[in-house]
């Protein structure tokens, strides 16, 4: 049955390829819950499973181009899926860490600061930002610039975490198109 | 709002995105056009900074012919290893064992000539190999970063590590047809030791630098 299904996947994923919306749908739709499955046993806290699960629909569909329907579906799900894992028990333990940093080391340290110099740079951001739409505009300021969680926008713009990261993410590409 | 509904809407929204995609290139096709621009670019430039004078009897001498071999090939395996890891399923055990094992011969050979005509680490003096170095090392970079720059690797920090070791040798190639010394302490500090900095460098930003 396991095998059937990675055949089934690896079709889906060929015809997604292609630009076939339904096919793609079917095949995310599919693999969702089987990612939660994998990750849920290798996870300290089970609510972490749902947002490596989307973080894995979101890698999958970034490295869609990847996939060579030569070879099984299945490794190239798990590499992925591993791979989102690690990246987000290590950006969390590092954040874990940052918390304990004591306070009498002191903020407003120097390098907090920006410089003079660094203000055209920022204002050429500013510009970029400027010209987005406003929701799109504040999801971003809100997660990459005043550091809130998406779970956090989320509550604040009455959204779903989903929508508030692929903006993030989509406004973030829009930049870097537009920055050079 | 329940999990599987936020699932839900982040999948609608990624079908909505969902555009034709253009395939990766097969790791070997991409292997062998970095690899000739890589020797053709360093060939160009070594002609340009112009060839040591006695390049053609070097050319005679086995040793000489077995180094610039070897390099070759660990540059070829390290690129080929390279392009197989862009995808996130893409990892050649042969391929980055064999790259493995002449990198280790690399090294045991630089170690060996070092204990035999005495190395030592003399003070950093300008040569004009650094300035060298940097050129024909440059090239090789730049098409190495068009050959990933849709790399999506799982493995990053490998990944860095091949790239810098194919440049490196393709670079450190195109110093040793355009440097005229030979001189142990020369080679190792001039020639190796700027391709051992790029390795670094690469290897620590590697995370940042591969980052998808």
């Amino acid at each position: 049955m396991a095998g059937q299904s990675h055949i089934k996947w690896a079709q889906l994923a060929a015809k997604a390829q292609e630009g076939n919306k339904a096919a793609y749908a079917e095949l995310l739709r599919d693999i969702a819950p089987y990612v939660k499955h994998v990750l849920l046993p290798t996870l300290a806290n089970p609510d972490w499973a749902d947002d490596i699960t989307q973080e894995v629909l979101l890698s999958v569909h970034k490295a869609l181009n990847t996939y060579s329907a030569d070879r099984p579906f299945q490794p190239w799900l798990h590499a992925i899926i591993n791979f989102r894992k690690m990246d987000f028990l290590r950006a969390h333990y590092n954040r874990r860490s940052d918390k304990s940093v004591p306070i009498e080391k002191g903020i407003n340290l120097e390098s907090d600061v920006t410089k003079p110099e660094d203000i055209a740079e920022l204002g050429n951001i500013d510009e970029e930002l400027a010209k987005l739409p406003e929701p799109q505009r504040q999801i971003f300021e809100m997660i990459k610039i005043q550091g809130y969680t998406a779970q956090e926008v989320a509550d604040e713009l009455d959204m779903s975490v989903s929508a508030v990261k692929v903006s993030a993410h989509r406004t973030l590409a829009k930049l870097k198109e537009n920055l050079g | 709002m329940s999990k599987s509904d936020k699932h839900d809407e982040l999948i609608d929204m990624l079908c909505l995105d969902l555009e034709p995609v253009k395939k990766c290139r097969a790791p070997m096709h991409c292997a062998i056009t970095w690899f000739f621009s890589g020797l053709l670019s360093v060939i160009i430039l070594s002609a340009l900074m112009s060839f040591r004078h006695d390049l053609s009897e070097k050319l005679m001498e086995p040793w000489f012919l077995f180094e610039m071999g070897l390099i070759l090939s660990l540059s070829f395996c390290a690129a080929l290893a390279s392009a197989h890891l862009r995808v996130p399923d893409g990892d050649n055990r042969f391929i980055l064992r064999l790259t493995f094992l002449l990198f280790l011969f690399v090294v045991m050979i630089i170690g060996r000539e070092m204990f035999i005509h005495d190395f030592t680490l003399s003070a950093l003096t300008f040569s004009s190999c650094m300035i060298d170095a940097f050129f024909t090392g440059s090239l090789p970079v730049i098409f190495m970063m068009l050959m990933m720059r849709e790399q999506k690797t799982t493995r990053p920090i490998l990944c860095g590590f091949l790239n810098a070791v194919a440049a490196g040798s393709i670079g450190y190639l195109g110093l040793r047809l355009s440097c005229g010394s030979d001189a142990v302490n020369h080679v190792c500090f001039y020639h190796v030791i700027p391709y051992v900095s790029l390795g670094i460098i690469v290897g620590v930003l590697a995370r940042k630098l591969y980052r998808w």
